[in-house]
């Protein structure tokens, strides 16, 4: 077993280590560390999944204080999915990065992405929920360095737009964890989730539960505040609309639905929620409609699915959490691999303009294959496992009596058809026949991505059996968590 | 109680120029009010009338429960510094974005629209 | 030797992907192998002493059954045994790798839909053939616009298939098709159901369909045309027969015919007569062919909508001779394509002594597709109309026999443009279609003919079929159809048919012994001397008059309806995402207090009990 204070340790070490080694004119190498770093996160995140497996949640006290009065850590399963995801998010970026820009990413940019790592681990596995605001805040700081990475004005827009919004929820944030804590008297999330559970009536403690809808709607890029989420992703590096796309996000939704299943279980109109994030994902799959940049398009269907992950989690049912996280899975996978790929069409065309995309799918024909197989398991087309997630989707939400939720879900997933087979035509129409090279690292980096798509795609019961319905049974069993932690 | 109003009205006032205000230096300035607002906030939280201060001076403070609470007074420690480098960015961002676009108005840009 | 359907399918993908390794060495060899598999696994198929045993596997709660039953059997038939044909079409096109991956790979997805006995592997083999149609659809640049089209309606259908599904497992909590079913309702009914009337392109869903089958690639057209679009037909038999057809009436009767059922058979009427008109006036003759596939599987749906078991033996049997004509017919057409390069029938003509192969086959073709004898499409138009006399639905009987009618005028125009008339200046040098063409097409008229003479022998497959689904079946002999209302000896009138035209024929030949061919440059031209003879015939706009008269018809699109709709959905959407995704921070901050203070109303309202 890795400990798990060494996922937030090594980052760090790794963070640090990196001005120490430009000092000392080791530059080269310290392009390497985000890579090993992440890789090390990678594996020790998988590790330490398997070992949850076995022995339950995994509760680690820091500096030997216990829980009520120091900090933990709680891995649960799900954190260690998030963290999977995260490493992998962070090191096919920076594995990308070693070969698209062969003098470039500065320093600042490999010390930003490692602190986004940081971060989101920290919020994965932190069981104290003011440690919660504070890995926040460095994930937050740090995505808003690397989207206004660019510096070409539009980057800093961006980066400003998320910068402000991004504040004023972490202020919400804040607010509520303070709220919470006159309360319960603690910031332990298991004792607030023991406190809370007998106490859903207490105005204070509903009036908390709205400052976090806001400040953790805002990180989860839930419907009404994901304004900046397009902005963001369009303005970003490829690389990091990636990382964005394919991690940030779902670490957002982590944290939420951490706050919400295990703390504010059973607050009332949740079913209001339920409808809200619905039609926003309809909202922003009807505005992905309308795109003329290939990312922002992109980052509209985030949105869109995004609410579906969401959803799931709202459906309160074991089998809705695992549909949850096997669509978390399948979304992350391929939105890392479709923005990796854009950088390589951006390398080679330097637009993402969709319109001056036509014909790239035949003048550089692996790279259509690899578009448009992403492009197949985002519709949730049937042999590729987004339609196996659009299926557990459907399913726990018939079994929960949900209807019109279920025909907003088809309706979404049609329009999505409708602008991702667009995409294809243009891809596969008659273009212009200059030859372009496209990167082989982002091919490369696709074809990594690729295969876990089609393992996913070919062994989805097994999946689901070994690892969703499990992480979404201990996320279920609340009484789990808190008697964990006490 | 006066800490609240206080806190609050800082709070509402930052939020007050963050809805009017489209000039970006301005705005920054209101996020500034808001943070300071729920700092105190925080702060009033965490206040008992007529303790002192958290600091491990003498044995009978501590016995006798005559300090404050001490962990809002470290949250907002926490929360100041995270607030000053967030500014700090804010505004390093918003110097880049002056020299390239020559303004201080998100909105004139059309090119992330929509 | 017993094998499992699994097998079936893994043997045919495996097929596949070495026939595109093959044909990624070498395009000629690889086309032999697709030959030499494709005809291997229709023997497989066909072979009586191989039994196709069901398998099923459950993994977590979902449950996979695939098993054949005799209605599926019939269709596997049909499919394999028309795949060969059409690979066989394709040696002398030389495709490319992907082209008979993709191949195979529709194959193997439609042997598994046919053969899935739960509504969950029956969705997703059919999205599969959907998917992978598609992909062989835009196999040809020019088709990428109508794939675009193709695939959203096939989506669609798809959705709606889905929707359907979870309806019933909503009712059933299980995935497999039980009498549970039955408690469905017109929605259920309406979302199983449309998926197929796409795949059959009946009329409002029909858009794709001409577009789709002009642009692709011609072998493939086809297939497309002429096999795939059946499983429309066997997905509304697969799904209705579980409905039962006593369920069916609970929703009430019209004319002794159950209201669902009356209403699709009015929806392929309307299918069949005005695919009919704007197959008549179509200037290109894969949009001919097109519009004619669309026609005649209305037949199969008013035959179909009857739900008599006349009706469906009339379906079925149609199903059978259209699969036929139509896969030969634009087999045909495709090597009459491969050699001019064009599809304008205006570009064509006097053809019959370059191609008298094709000119043959094509003959026979539009007599099925007209109904006569000597073909088997006497006997299924017998068929159709004997059980809307049965009954007696005159409208219907009437439209289907106007589309009936306009079925022969273009089944002339088919002909008389492409062969009759003088010879293009331009094609004086073309050559009869390669044998690959001409060997599928004249095995297949062989059939058409063969049946039409023996009409018996399909309907005993077709009578195994109805006693399956619990219907009565039709008395027949070999060579005799009789039904309720008097039948028909197959080999006589088809011999009579023969004898008579055979009499005219040497009639003609004794009383105008003098008939002697006349150059074409031998008119009367008042004195001019003809320089361009193409101007003596006309092909473009060859039923000018009809256009005329069918002209708020043809303004009517159910096009510009669907844009319509879509522009209205467009314009909410745009609406939607101005006032949301504005892009100023301002903004965003009062929309935050929006939601905030409402949820805090909501909570102070009815959040604390």
């Amino acid at each position: 077993m890795v400990n798990p204070v060494l996922l937030i340790a090594v980052p760090l070490i790794g963070a640090f280590l990196i001005p120490l080694l430009s000092a000392v004119r080791l530059k080269v190498l310290s392009r390497y560390i985000v890579f090993i770093t992440s890789s090390f996160s990678l594996v020790s995140a998988i590790l330490l999944f398997y070992h949850v497996t076995y022995t339950g949640i995994l509760s680690v006290s820091i500096a030997g204080f216990k829980p009520p009065f120091g900090i933990n850590l709680e891995v649960t399963l799900l954190g260690c999915i998030i963290v999977v995801l995260l490493s992998l998010g962070v090191l096919i970026s920076s594995f990308y990065n070693l070969f698209i820009y062969p003098s470039e990413p500065e320093d600042k940019f490999n010390i930003a992405l490692i602190l986004l790592l940081l971060g989101g681990t920290g919020i994965s596995l932190t069981g104290d929920m003011f440690n919660m605001f504070v890995f926040l805040e460095i994930t937050s700081i740090a995505a808003y360095i690397l989207s206004a990475y660019k510096r070409n004005g539009t980057g800093e827009e961006a980066g400003l737009k998320y910068l402000f919004i991004g504040s004023i929820g972490s202020l919400f944030f804040l607010l509520g964890v303070i709220l919470l804590y006159t309360q319960a008297g603690s910031l332990n999330i298991a004792r607030l989730a023991q406190y809370s559970a007998s106490h859903l009536n207490n105005p204070v403690i509903l009036f908390s539960a709205i400052m976090f809808i806001v400040g953790l709607g805002i990180e989860a890029e839930i419907f009404p505040f994901n304004w900046w989420v397009p902005d963001v992703y369009q303005a970003a590096p490829d690389s990091i609309s990636s990382v964005f796309a394919g991690a940030i996000s779902k670490v957002g939704i982590y944290a939420f639905i951490r706050i919400f299943i295990t703390v504010f279980n059973g607050i009332p109109y949740y079913e209001a929620l339920i409808y809200l994030v619905l039609v926003g994902s309809l909202i922003a799959e009807g505005a992905a409609l309308f795109q003329k940049d290939i990312k922002r398009l992109f980052a509209y269907s985030s949105l869109g699915q995004i609410g579906f992950i969401v959803f799931a989690f709202l459906l309160k049912r074991a089998d809705g959490y695992s549909a949850g996280i096997f669509m978390l899975l399948n979304h992350a996978l391929v939105k890392m691999l479709i923005f990796i790929l854009i950088g390589g069409i951006f390398v080679a065309l330097s637009t993402t303009e969709i319109e001056k995309m036509k014909g790239i799918g035949r003048k550089s024909p692996i790279l259509g294959i690899l578009f448009t197989i992403g492009i197949l398991t985002l519709a949730g087309l049937p042999p590729f496992s987004g339609f196996y997630a659009k299926l557990f989707l459907l399913k726990a939400t018939f079994q929960h009596n949900y209807f019109i939720p279920a025909i907003i879900i088809i309706v979404a997933s049609l329009i999505e058809a409708f602008y991702l087979f667009r995409l294809i035509y243009i891809f596969y129409s008659p273009g212009h026949e200059k030859k372009h090279s496209f990167s082989t690292a982002s091919l490369a980096t696709g074809f990594i991505l690729i295969i876990l798509i089609l393992g996913m795609s070919i062994i989805p019961f097994h999946i689901k059996k070994q690892y969703t319905d499990k992480a979404a049974k201990s996320l279920f069993m609340r009484s789990l968590y808190i008697k964990e932690v006490k | 109680m006066i800490y609240y109003i206080a806190g609050g009205g800082l709070f509402l006032i930052g939020l007050y120029i963050l809805l009017v205000n489209r000039n970006l230096i301005k705005m920054i300035i209101g996020l500034g009010f808001m943070e300071t607002g729920v700092n105190i906030i925080i702060i009033a939280f965490g206040y008992v009338k007529g303790k002192t201060a958290p600091i491990l001076s003498t044995k009978e403070l501590i016995n006798n429960r005559q300090v404050v609470d001490p962990l809002p007074q470290a949250l907002v420690l926490t929360a100041i510094v995270i607030g000053v480098a967030v500014t700090a960015l804010a505004l390093s961002m918003v110097v880049s974005y002056y020299k390239k676009r020559g303004s201080l108005n998100l909105s004139k840009n059309k090119e992330l629209k929509w | 030797m017993n094998f499992t359907i699994g097998h079936l399918i893994l043997v045919i993908v495996g097929a596949g992907i070495i026939t595109a390794i093959v044909t990624k060495f070498n395009r000629l060899s690889g086309s032999i192998t697709a030959l030499l598999l494709s005809i291997g696994i229709a023997f497989v198929c066909f072979y009586p002493a191989f039994h196709i045993l069901p398998i099923s596997f459950t993994t977590g709660d979902y449950t996979f059954i695939f098993n054949l039953s005799t209605l599926s059997r019939f269709f596997l038939m049909l499919f394999s045994g028309m795949f060969p044909l059409v690979i066989m079409a394709t040696v002398s096109t030389k495709p490319k790798a992907h082209y008979y991956f993709f191949f195979y790979l529709i194959l193997a997805s439609v042997i598994g839909t046919i053969s899935s006995q739960d509504l969950l592997s029956f969705f997703f083999f059919f999205e599969l053939m959907t998917l992978f149609s598609y992909l062989l659809v835009i196999y040809k640049k020019r088709a990428i616009k109508a794939g675009l089209v193709y695939i959203l309606m096939g989506i669609i259908g798809g959705l709606s298939l889905l929707l359907g599904i979870f309806y019933v497992f909503w009712l059933s909590k299980d995935f497999r098709i039980s009498v549970e079913i039955l408690k469905g309702s017109y929605a259920t009914l309406f979302l199983l159901s449309l998926p197929f009337l796409i795949k059959m392109a009946a009329m409002p869903v029909h858009i794709w369909a001409p577009d789709t089958y002009k642009e692709s690639e011609d072998v493939y057209t086809a297939f497309l045309s002429g096999v795939l679009s059946k499983l429309g037909i066997y997905g509304l038999i697969f799904f209705w027969f579980t409905w039962g057809i006593y369920g069916l009436s609970a929703w009430g009767k019209v004319f002794d015919v159950p209201v669902t059922g009356y209403i699709i058979a009015w929806i392929g009427a309307i299918t069949a007569f005005i695919g009919a008109v704007y197959a008549l006036l179509s200037e290109d003759v894969k949009k001919l062919l097109a519009y004619s596939s669309i026609s005649q599987l209305g037949y199969i749906l008013v035959g179909f909508g009857i739900m008599s078991s006349l009706g469906w033996a009339g379906a079925l049997y149609h199903t059978l001779t259209h699969t036929i004509f139509k896969t030969m017919l634009f087999i045909v057409v495709a090597g009459i394509i491969f050699r001019l390069n064009t599809t304008k029938l205006s570009e064509m003509g006097g053809l019959i002594k370059k191609m008298p192969v094709s000119f043959l086959t094509l003959l026979v073709g539009i007599i099925a597709l007209a109904g006569v004898p000597p073909t088997m499409g006497f006997a299924s138009k017998y068929l159709i109309y004997s059980a809307l006399f049965e009954k007696k639905l005159f409208l219907l009987t009437a439209v289907v026999f106007a589309a009936s009618t306009a079925a022969f005028l273009y089944a002339y125009r088919l002909i008389h443009n492409i062969f009759l008339g003088p010879l293009k200046t331009s094609l004086k040098n073309t050559k009869e279609a390669p044998l690959p063409f001409l060997i599928p097409s004249l095995i297949l008229s062989l059939f058409l003919v063969m049946f039409g003479f023996f009409p018996g022998v399909p309907l005993e497959w077709i009578n195994n079929i109805l006693m399956s689904l619990g219907m009565k079946s039709i008395a027949s002999t070999f060579t005799t159809i009789s039904t309720s209302l008097g039948g028909f000896n197959g080999l006589l009138s088809s011999s009579i048919f023969i004898s008579i035209f055979g009499i005219i024929f040497i009639l003609y030949l004794i009383l105008f012994p003098k008939a002697k061919w006349v150059n074409d440059k031998n008119t009367f031209t008042a004195g001019e001397v003809m320089h361009n003879t193409d101007l003596l015939t006309y092909s473009s706009h060859f039923y000018r008059f009809l256009e005329r008269e069918f002209g708020l018809l043809i303004k009517l699109s159910v096009k510009k309806l669907y844009d319509n709709i879509l522009g209205i959905f467009e314009w909410m959407f745009d609406v939607a995402r101005k006032l949301l995704y504005h892009g100023n921070v301002n903004g965003y901050v009062w929309a935050i207090i929006l939601v905030t203070l409402t949820f805090v109303i909501s909570f102070l309202i009815g959040g604390l009990r």
